[in-house]
C-alpha cells in the first residue's frame, strides 16, 4: 500500500447557514493511514465540516456547500445524503447512535446485515431473512480485533458508557471497504485508562492503512496520536501543520483567539461581601453538564463564567430555573435556597436570562408590553389594576406602559408600538426586551447566559454598556456565562474557566490568552481562587 | 414487562366470569371466536407495522377497508362473477390501497407526534368522500354496466349489495368439526400464514429499519436510514394489509354494506391488539392473535351476561362499547406513564468518571 | 403589518365563505325563505356557540383541541336531569341545571385533567377515547340511577331514563323566548344572544387577567412559563375544569332551546363539529380567540342550515350530512397539517 497516496483532499470548503457563515475556505489533505487531528470549539465549524464529509441531510436541506472534496482523486458530487457512506467513510458520533432495544450485534451490523437469500439475488436483500448467526460472528470478530470481549446478544441499554463507545467504534469499523474513519470527540465520555485504550485502538486502525480524522478538544491526546493537526476557529482554518511542529500552548492559543488586547478594565475594588455561594453545585444539563462548581459571588461584582461548548458554562442558569436535576447546595445571602422552587428563588431576588431567549426567554407572539411586564406581574403581583381580585385582576395598562417607556429609553429598545408582537423585532431588540423583563423584577443578582448571542456588532457594544450600567447604578450583581472571552475580559472583575464541567481556574481579566487557552482545554489544573 | 400479561389476564378473567354468568356453552363461544378470527385476523395485523414504526395506532385502516369495498363494487359494476370477479376485486383493492397508503403516509410525515389523531381524522374524511362518490357519482358520472347495484332513483349504489357470486370459494374448504367446534382449516391457515409473513417481514433489514425509526428518528438519520421513506412504506404496507383483511372479511360474510361496512373496524382491531398486551409503542403478531381471540370472546358473552346480572341486555351492550373504547383509552394513558418512567431512567447523566469496563 | 389585527382572514375562511355564498345564491334561486332561515340561524348560532367557546380554555393553555368534550357535556346532562327530577321549572330550573352541571364538571375536570397531564403530546387522541369510553359508563348510570320523576323514566316494563326527555313542562325554551324582539320579518332572540355574549365577554375579560395571561403563556411556550416560575400543571388543570364547565353550560342552553334532553349516545357527536367550527373561524391547532369562535360558529351553522333544504330540493337528502362531514373533517385535517411545527430534525448539531 502506497503510504503516501492521498485519500481525502478538501479544497476551499465553505458553508453558509442563511446569513451565518459556518465554514470558510477550509482546505486540508489526509493521506492513507494518516491520522489528522481537528481541534476547535463548537461554533468553530467542526460539526459542520463533519456533517459535510459524512453526508448528513441537514447540509442538503440548508443549501448545500461550496468547495470540493475528493476521495482517492475522484471528485465527490453533492448527492443525496448518505451516498458518501458507500464510498467507505465511517463515523463514530459524539452522541452514540445506538439503539437501546437492539443488541450489540444488531447495532454493529445495522444497515449491513447478513441475510439468508433464497433467490440469490442481491436486489431483494432488503427483504431477505436476517441471518442472526452470521451477524453475531461478524460482530464478535470486529470486537476481537479491538481486543474487547462482550456478549454480543446483550442489549445496548445494559452496557456502561465506555462499552457503548467501543460498540460505536466497532460499528464504524465493521465493514470491508472502510477507507476513512471519522471520530467525533471519542474520549469525551471516557476516563483516562479507557481513553488510552481507545487511542491504542485508533493507532492500530491507522496502521492497517485506514485514514483517520480525529476531532477532539483534548490537546494532549491530539498531539499524542495525530500526524497532522488542523485548528478551526469561527469557521476558518487558523493553523494546519505536522504535529511535531505544534506545542500545547500554541494550540491552546490558536483555539481561543489570537492576541487579545490587554484589557483596559481598571481593576476595581469590590467589597468581599458574599451574596451568593455555590457549594459543589451540579447540574445535569444534557450536553452541557456542570460537574462541580464551588464559588463565592461577591455583592455588586461582575463575574464571568466561560468554557468550551458543552463544558458547563450554560448549566448554571438552567439549574437555577429547575430545568434539570441539580445537586450540591446553593446559598443566597446566607440562606440555603437549594430546596426552594424556581418561583421562590425569583422572589428572593435572583433573576435568570438564558441563552435560548427565543425558546425560553420570550413569548414571541405576545406584545412587547406583555413580555416586559410578565414576570413582574405573575411572580411579584405588580401592575395589577385591582389587587384585591388577585389572580383575576386585569393589568394596570397605564402603569405598565409607563414602565415600558422607561425601559425603552434606558435600554434604547427600538420598536414602533409596544403592542407589537416581539417576534417582529430584531435579535438585539428582542434581547433587550428579555433583559427589561428581568430588570422589571428588581433583582439583586442577575444570571445571564450568552448575552450577545445572535446580535449584530453595534448592538453588542451597547448591550455590554447597559450591563455595566445596571451593575454600577442599580447595584445588580451580574453572573455572565459566555463564550465570548473578549467581552468577559472587558466587563468582568473575575472570570471562572470551566473544563469538562469542573472549575479549572478563576482568572483575572488581565490574564493572557495562553492561560485562558490552557484552562479551557483542561490543562494545568491548579485552581486559583482569588 | 409484566404489563404485557396484565391486560390479557384481565380479559381472560372477565371472559371466564362472563361465560359463567351468561350460561352460554363454551362451544358456542369458541365457534363465534373462530368465525371472527377468520374474518378479522388479517385486519389486526395491519396495525402492527405502524406501531413498530413509531406512528401509534393507525386508525386509517378503515380507508384500506374502503379500498376493498371499492374493489368489489368495481367488479360487480363490470358484471364479473366468481373467480375472475374476485381476482379483479382483489387487484383493484390492492392498487388503490397502495395509492391511498402513499397519500396517508405523506400526510403523516407532516404531523410527527400527532399521527394518531391525524389518522383518525383522515379516516373520517375519507369516509365522507367515499360515501359522497358512491351516493352521487356512481350510476351518473361513472357509468355502470350492471345496474342491479344501483338505487332505484338511478344515481348511487344501493345500501347493501350481495356478494354471493363471489362467496364460498374458500370458505368451505377443509372444514373439520371437532367436539362440536367448526374449524375451517384452510381459512385459519391463511390467516396464520399472513401472520407468518408479517413476522418474516419484521425480521428483514427493512423490518429492522422500521424498528429503528420507531425507536428514534434522530438516531436513525445519524445512522443513514431515511426515516421519512420508511414511515411512508410502513403506511403503504399497513393500508394494503387492511385492504386484504377486509377483502377476506367481506368474502366470508357474503354481503356488503356499502355505506357502513367499513366503519368501526379500526376501533375493534385496535382494541383487540391492545387486549393482547400490545402497547402503542410495540406490538407483535402473537399479541395480535391472542388479543383477537380474547376481545371477541368477551364481545360474544357480554350481552347475555348483562341479561343475567341486571336483567337488561342493553347493559351488556354498553359493556361491550366500554371494553372497545376503554381498552384503547387505557393503552394511550398508561403508555405515556411508562414512557416517562423510562425516559427518566435513561436520562443521560453523563459520567465523566465512569470506571466500570 | 405593525398593529395586531383583530381578525385576520386566511385561506380556509375564503373557501368556506365562498361556499356559503354559493349556498345562499342557490337557496334564493330555489325560492327558499331567507328571513326564516336567518331567524333560525341566530338561534342555532347561540345554541351551539357555547360549545365552541368551551374549547378555548384548553386550546389556549396548550392542551390541544378538546375532543373529550363529552365529559363536560355529560356533567351538564347530570345537572339537567337532577333539576328535572326535582321538578324545578322556569328560569330557576335552567339556573340550577347550570350550577349543578358546573360543579360536576369541575369534579370531572380534576380527574380528567390529571389524566391528560400524563399524556402530554397526545391530549387530543387520548381525550377522544376517554370521552368515547366515558359514554358507555354513563349509559350504565342513566339506566341504573335512582331517578324518581316518572316522566323521565321508561314506561312500565323498562328500566332507566328515557333517551329523550321533554322539557316543555319544565324550562324548555326559557331563554329562547325571553327578551324576544321582532323587527318585521326578522326575530332576534335577545335572551339567547345575551347569554352567548355574556360568556364570550367573560372569556375576553378572563384572558386579560393575570391568570388568563399565565394560561396563554403556558399554551404558547411552556418552557417560558416554567422559566418564569409558573406552575404549568396547576394552570392546565384549571383550564380543563374551565372548559368542561363551559361545556356543561353549553348543553344546558342547547337542551332548553332544543326542547329535549338527549342522553345515552347523543354526546358522542358534539365534539367534532365544534372543533371544526372553531377552526373554520380561523383558529389554529394551538390558539384560538373568542372572535374566531363566534365567526366560525356562525359560518358552520349557516352551512348546516342551508345545506339541508337545498339537498332535499336536489333530491339527494343524505348528501347534506356527508358534505358537512367532509367539510368538518377536512378543516380539522388542514389545521393539523398546516400548523404542526415540523421539528427541524435535520438541524441536529450545528
Amino acid at each position: 500500500m502506497d503510504q503516501n497516496k492521498t485519500l481525502l483532499k478538501v479544497t476551499d470548503l465553505t458553508k453558509h447557514y442563511d446569513a451565518e457563515c459556518a465554514l470558510k475556505d477550509v482546505s486540508f489533505e489526509v493521506k492513507r493511514g494518516e491520522i489528522l487531528g481537528i481541534v476547535g470549539a463548537n461554533g468553530s465549524g467542526k460539526s459542520t465540516l463533519l456533517n459535510i464529509l459524512y453526508g448528513h441531510p441537514v447540509i442538503k436541506n440548508t443549501g448545500g456547500y461550496m468547495g470540493e472534496f475528493y476521495i482517492e482523486g475522484v471528485k465527490i458530487k453533492q448527492n443525496e445524503p448518505y451516498d458518501v457512506m458507500k464510498l467507505g467513510i465511517g463515523m463514530v458520533h459524539q452522541e452514540f447512535a445506538l439503539f437501546n432495544e437492539l443488541t450489540v450485534a444488531e447495532n454493529i451490523k445495522l444497515c449491513k446485515e447478513h441475510t439468508r437469500s433464497i433467490t440469490g439475488l442481491n436486489r431483494y436483500q432488503e427483504l431477505s431473512w436476517i441471518d442472526d448467526e452470521k451477524n453475531r460472528q461478524s460482530a464478535e470478530e470486529t470486537l476481537r480485533t479491538l481486543g474487547i470481549s462482550l456478549d454480543t446478544s446483550s442489549k445496548i441499554e445494559s452496557l456502561s458508557t465506555t462499552m457503548k463507545q467501543f460498540v460505536e467504534l466497532a460499528r464504524a469499523l465493521n465493514r470491508e471497504d472502510l477507507k476513512l474513519l471519522i471520530l467525533d470527540e471519542p474520549t469525551a465520555m471516557l476516563n483516562d485508562v479507557d481513553s488510552k485504550i481507545l487511542m491504542g485502538l485508533i493507532d492500530k486502525v491507522a496502521k492497517k492503512g485506514i485514514s483517520v480524522i480525529f476531532v477532539s478538544h483534548r490537546l494532549e491526546e491530539v498531539l499524542g496520536i495525530c500526524d497532522s493537526v488542523m485548528v478551526l476557529r469561527d469557521g476558518n482554518c487558523v493553523n494546519y501543520q505536522k504535529s511535531e511542529m505544534c506545542t500545547l500552548k500554541g494550540l491552546a492559543n490558536d483555539m481561543v483567539g489570537a492576541q487579545i488586547k490587554r484589557s483596559e478594565k481598571n481593576g476595581r475594588l469590590i467589597d468581599k461581601e458574599v451574596i451568593m455561594k455555590f457549594d459543589a453545585y451540579k447540574v445535569a444539563y444534557p450536553g452541557e453538564v456542570l460537574e462541580e462548581l464551588t464559588l463565592e459571588v461577591y455583592k455588586n461584582e461582575i463575574i464571568g463564567i466561560t468554557s468550551l461548548s458543552g463544558h458547563g458554562k450554560l448549566a448554571v442558569g438552567k439549574g437555577l430555573m429547575d430545568f434539570y436535576p441539580t445537586g450540591g447546595r446553593l446559598w443566597f445571602k446566607g440562606e440555603n435556597i437549594t430546596e426552594l422552587s424556581c418561583r421562590d428563588r425569583f422572589r428572593k431576588g435572583i433573576s435568570v436570562l438564558c441563552e435560548d431567549r427565543k425558546e425560553v426567554g420570550l413569548l414571541l407572539e405576545h406584545s412587547i408590553k406583555d413580555n416586559i411586564g410578565f414576570t413582574a406581574n405573575q411572580v411579584f403581583h405588580q401592575y395589577k389594576k385591582y389587587p384585591k381580585l388577585k389572580i383575576l385582576s386585569p393589568l394596570n395598562q397605564k402603569a405598565l406602559a409607563h414602565s415600558v417607556d422607561s425601559y425603552k429609553s434606558f435600554l434604547d429598545i427600538k420598536f414602533q408600538s409596544m403592542k407589537q408582537p416581539v417576534k417582529q423585532l430584531s435579535g438585539g431588540n428582542q434581547q433587550k426586551v428579555a433583559l427589561a423583563r428581568c430588570l422589571a423584577t428588581d433583582p439583586e443578582v442577575l444570571i445571564i447566559s450568552e448575552p450577545t448571542r445572535g446580535i449584530d456588532i453595534a448592538a453588542k457594544e451597547k448591550l455590554l454598556d447597559y450591563l455595566r450600567i445596571i451593575n454600577e447604578k442599580n447595584n445588580v450583581t451580574l453572573i455572565i456565562a459566555s463564550s465570548e472571552l473578549e467581552e468577559l475580559q472587558r466587563l468582568c472583575d473575575r472570570i471562572v474557566v470551566l473544563s469538562e464541567g469542573k472549575c479549572q481556574a478563576v482568572l483575572p481579566p488581565t490574564a493572557n490568552s495562553g492561560e485562558f487557552g490552557l484552562a479551557l482545554s483542561g490543562i494545568g489544573g491548579a485552581i486559583n481562587n482569588d | 414487562m409484566e404489563r404485557r400479561y396484565k391486560v390479557p389476564l384481565l380479559f381472560l378473567f372477565l371472559i371466564v366470569g362472563g361465560i359463567f354468568l351468561s350460561g352460554l356453552s363454551v362451544n358456542f363461544v369458541l365457534n363465534g371466536v373462530i368465525n371472527r378470527f377468520i374474518r378479522n385476523g388479517i385486519m389486526v395485523l395491519a396495525l402492527i407495522v405502524p406501531i413498530k414504526a413509531g406512528m401509534g395506532l393507525n386508525f386509517s385502516v378503515t380507508v384500506g377497508a374502503m379500498c376493498a369495498q371499492v374493489g368489489y363494487i368495481m367488479a360487480l359494476a363490470l358484471g364479473l362473477t366468481s373467480f375472475s370477479g374476485s381476482a379483479l376485486a382483489l387487484v383493484g383493492s390492492l392498487v388503490l390501497a397502495v395509492i391511498v397508503g402513499w397519500l396517508i403516509g405523506l400526510a403523516l410525515n407532516r404531523v410527527r407526534g400527532k399521527e394518531m389523531i391525524a389518522t383518525m381524522i383522515i379516516g373520517l374524511l375519507a369516509n365522507g368522500i367515499y360515501q359522497l362518490i358512491f351516493l352521487t357519482c356512481v350510476g351518473d358520472i361513472i357509468p355502470v354496466r350492471n345496474t342491479s347495484i344501483i338505487l332505484s332513483r338511478g344515481i348511487g349504489v344501493r345500501n347493501t349489495v350481495d356478494l354471493k357470486v363471489f362467496r364460498g370459494l374458500l370458505d368451505n374448504l377443509g372444514v373439520v368439526t371437532l367436539f362440536g367446534i367448526r374449524l375451517p382449516l384452510v381459512m385459519i391457515a391463511i390467516v396464520i400464514c399472513f401472520g407468518c409473513c408479517l413476522y418474516y417481514l419484521l425480521n428483514t433489514p427493512f423490518g429492522r429499519k422500521i424498528k429503528c425509526v420507531g425507536d428514534s428518528i434522530e438516531k436513525s438519520q445519524q445512522v443513514g436510514i431515511f426515516a421519512d421513506k420508511i414511515r411512508l412504506k410502513s403506511m403503504i404496507v399497513s393500508t394494503v394489509i387492511a385492504a386484504v383483511g377486509h377483502f377476506v372479511y367481506l368474502q366470508n360474510i357474503g354481503m356488503l354494506n356499502v355505506y357502513t361496512g367499513h366503519l368501526k373496524h379500526e376501533i375493534f382491531a385496535s382494541a383487540a391488539l391492545m387486549a393482547g398486551g400490545a402497547t402503542i409503542k410495540d406490538a407483535t403478531v402473537r399479541q395480535g392473535f391472542v388479543g383477537l381471540v380474547l376481545f371477541h370472546a368477551l364481545f360474544i358473552v357480554s350481552p347475555q351476561a348483562g341479561q343475567a346480572l341486571f336483567n337488561n341486555p342493553a347493559l351488556g351492550e354498553y359493556f361491550r362499547s366500554f371494553v372497545a373504547y376503554g381498552t384503547i383509552a387505557f393503552a394511550l394513558i398508561i403508555n405515556s406513564e411508562d414512557k416517562k418512567r423510562a425516559d427518566i431512567a435513561r436520562k443521560p447523566i453523563v459520567e465523566y468518571s465512569d470506571v466500570n469496563m | 403589518m405593525i398593529k395586531k389585527h383583530l381578525y385576520v382572514l386566511k385561506s380556509p375562511q375564503y373557501v368556506i365563505g365562498l361556499f356559503l355564498l354559493v349556498l345562499v345564491i342557490v337557496a334564493r334561486n330555489i325560492g327558499m325563505d331567507l328571513a326564516t332561515l336567518f331567524n333560525d340561524s341566530l338561534i342555532k348560532f347561540s345554541m351551539n356557540g357555547i360549545f365552541v367557546l368551551s374549547l378555548l380554555p384548553m386550546l389556549n393553555s396548550g392542551m390541544g383541541m378538546n375532543f373529550g368534550m363529552p365529559v363536560g357535556v355529560v356533567a351538564g346532562l347530570i345537572g339537567l336531569c337532577i333539576a328535572v327530577n326535582y321538578n324545578i321549572v322556569g328560569v330557576s330550573g335552567i339556573i340550577v341545571s347550570m350550577v349543578l352541571g358546573c360543579l360536576v364538571a369541575v369534579f370531572f375536570g380534576i380527574v380528567y385533567g390529571r389524566i391528560l397531564l400524563g399524556v402530554s403530546g397526545r391530549e387530543e387522541i387520548a381525550g377522544t377515547f376517554i370521552g368515547y369510553s366515558f359514554i358507555p359508563i354513563m349509559n350504565f348510570f342513566w339506566t341504573l340511577a335512582p331517578f324518581s320523576n316518572r316522566q323521565m323514566l321508561y314506561p312500565i316494563g323498562g328500566s332507566g331514563l328515557r333517551p329523550r326527555i321533554g322539557l316543555n313542562a319544565y324550562f324548555g325554551k326559557v331563554i329562547d323566548n325571553s327578551l324576544y324582539l321582532s323587527i318585521g320579518d326578522i326575530g332576534l332572540p335577545m335572551g339567547m344572544l345575551l347569554v352567548y355574549v355574556l360568556i364570550g365577554g367573560f372569556l375576553i375579560f378572563f384572558y386579560r387577567t393575570s391568570i388568563g395571561k399565565a394560561m396563554l403563556a403556558v399554551g404558547e411556550n411552556p418552557n417560558f412559563a416554567k422559566a418564569s416560575g409558573m406552575d404549568c400543571d396547576r394552570l392546565k388543570k384549571i383550564s380543563v375544569c374551565f372548559s368542561l364547565a363551559l361545556g356543561a353550560i353549553g348543553i344546558c342552553v342547547y337542551a332548553q332551546s332544543f326542547g329535549f334532553i338527549e342522553l345515552y349516545d347523543a354526546p358522542m357527536t358534539i365534539a367534532f363539529p365544534a372543533v371544526s367550527a372553531l377552526l373554520i373561524g380561523g383558529a389554529t391547532a394551538n390558539k384560538g380567540t373568542v372572535l374566531q369562535g363566534i365567526v366560525g360558529t356562525y359560518l358552520f351553522q349557516s352551512i348546516y342550515l342551508l345545506s339541508v333544504p337545498i339537498a332535499n330540493e336536489l333530491l339527494l337528502p343524505e348528501v347534506s350530512e356527508i358534505m358537512r362531514t367532509i367539510i368538518a373533517n377536512g378543516i380539522i385535517l388542514y389545521a393539523l397539517l398546516m400548523s404542526h411545527q415540523r421539528r427541524n430534525l435535520y438541524g441536529a448539531s450545528l
